[in-house]
């Protein structure tokens, strides 16, 4: 299915959900717990966030993590921290742990759901393989390499999340779909040309407690 | 040889952060370790320093003395009556007339009104600090100058004496992100954050009706209220002091 196709899905659940759930009783500033997994998809961040595009590889990771609001606001947009601890899968077999900050935005369009923007930094165990690429011909996507990826351990985490509420109950149950990105930031992080990094499309849930 | 050897490791650090914040060629496992984990701990003591000051009463105070505090600011007045509950001066009234004229206590009558001015969102400063901070630092702070002024009132002597305390005040927030991205995060969240301008939480606390939009748009009116109430009890604890000195000179 087509993450296109996937988001209609999500859409239709929303507009149900918007009944079912006007009325809340959830409490906000919680802590929640969080879980998800994601496939690595080769296509960078704007293709993925505005044109759906994909091409999915043997690369799985999952997460486990925590947030905590800070219990700050500026107008609409909540502040919040996380602090995730991965395992990949496939073709990569390493650890990663990540730090951010979120701005969130809840209550899209009066719906139980909300847009979240993180910006952080992320370590992996070792140097992931699928970040990096030698010169000349690549077997994975069949094209010749110029110049090829030098990634590092540490780089940019950044991540795009869109989550809804399914059920109203106090500890606020929310399943959610996210990019989770890790990127050298232009050349900040590794070499600007062609950029180091990489792209998770995932799916799960979060409980506040 | 131990100088030599300690020299070699500086050495080595000072190229390690020298790598992290320019290129980043080479990398250095154990050092980025470091610096991640130092990163989490920035943002568990940010955490932890949203913390609100709080003061327990003292007992020993005199009681034979209220307090009666005219004022029109309903914040200013809590904050204040929380002062004088902390000092040796007495306590505030806080119910009707009649307990007044019905008092066996003495009762001083005390007004207060807070005039705000030359608020503003401190961009430079804000931007400055981040700059500071390599970009890693995220400051985000409004402020602004208050002038206390005081009108004593003594109802045996009926004698009135007025007084002016001058004090500033600031709400100020600040976190940690990755480089460049604390400093695109100081300018963005500074240019949102100027709807926390002193004079606009003043007004949309005390004074004007909210509208819907207003709501959605900038905060509700418990977001106004608590975010002036940090302004007021920021800028008050800077004259508290003097001000209970100046309540006390005209006894």
């Amino acid at each position: 299915m087509t993450l296109k196709a996937k988001g209609k899905y999500i859409f239709i659940i929303l507009l149900f959900s918007k009944t079912i759930l006007s009325d809340s009783i959830i409490e906000k500033n919680k802590p929640s717990l969080i879980i998800y997994g994601g496939k690595y998809t080769s296509t960078d961040l704007l293709p993925i966030l505005f044109r759906q595009r994909t091409d999915y590889r043997d690369s799985t990771l999952g997460v486990i993590g925590l947030n905590y609001p800070l219990k700050y606001k500026i107008r609409f947009i909540d502040i919040e921290s996380e602090g995730l601890i991965g395992k990949h899968f496939g073709i990569m077999n390493h650890w990663e742990a990540d730090g951010l900050m979120i701005a969130r935005v809840s209550n899209l369009f009066n719906l139980p759901m909300s847009f979240a923007f993180g910006e952080g930094l992320s370590i992996s165990s070792q140097n992931p393989l699928i970040e990096n690429q030698k010169k000349g011909f690549s077997v994975q996507n069949g094209l010749f390499e110029k110049q090829g990826i030098e990634s590092r351990n540490i780089l940019n985490y950044l991540m795009v999340e869109l989550d809804f509420r399914v059920w109203n109950y106090p500890s606020n149950p929310r399943i959610f779909m996210r990019i989770h990105h890790r990127s050298g930031v232009f050349g900040f992080y590794c070499p600007p040309d062609p950029a180091c990094g990489s792209n998770f499309i995932s799916y799960g849930f979060k409980i506040s407690y | 040889m131990e100088l030599k050897k300690k020299n070699s490791e500086l050495i080595k650090v000072i190229c390690c952060l020298k790598m992290q914040i320019l290129n980043l060629d080479s990398f250095c496992l154990k050092e980025s370790y470091l610096i991640f984990i130092s990163y989490l701990l920035c943002i568990l003591i940010l955490n932890c320093s949203y913390k609100n000051e709080v003061r327990n009463p003292t007992n020993i105070r005199n009681k034979n003395q209220i307090i009666h505090l005219v004022t029109g600011d309903r914040i200013l007045k809590e904050i204040i009556c929380e002062s004088i509950l902390n000092s040796t001066l007495g306590k505030c009234l806080e119910n009707t007339n009649s307990e007044i004229e019905n008092s066996y206590f003495r009762i001083r009558e005390i007004s207060v009104d807070a005039q705000i001015k030359n608020s503003s969102y401190n961009y430079f400063k804000n931007t400055g600090k981040s700059i500071l901070t390599l970009t890693i630092g995220v400051f985000i702070s409004n402020s602004a100058e208050i002038k206390f002024e005081i009108r004593n009132k003594n109802n045996e002597e009926q004698s009135l004496t007025a007084k002016e305390l001058n004090s500033s005040g600031t709400i100020e927030r600040w976190a940690v992100l990755p480089f460049y991205a604390g400093f695109a995060a100081t300018n963005l969240g500074t240019f949102l954050n100027t709807y926390r301008n002193p004079e606009h939480l003043q007004r949309y606390c005390l004074y004007e009706k909210i509208s819907d939009l207003r709501k959605i748009l900038e905060a509700n009116k418990d977001d106004y209220c608590d975010n002036y109430e940090e302004f007021l009890r920021n800028s008050f604890y800077k004259i508290e002091n003097d001000f209970l000195n100046l309540i006390q000179e005209g006894r």
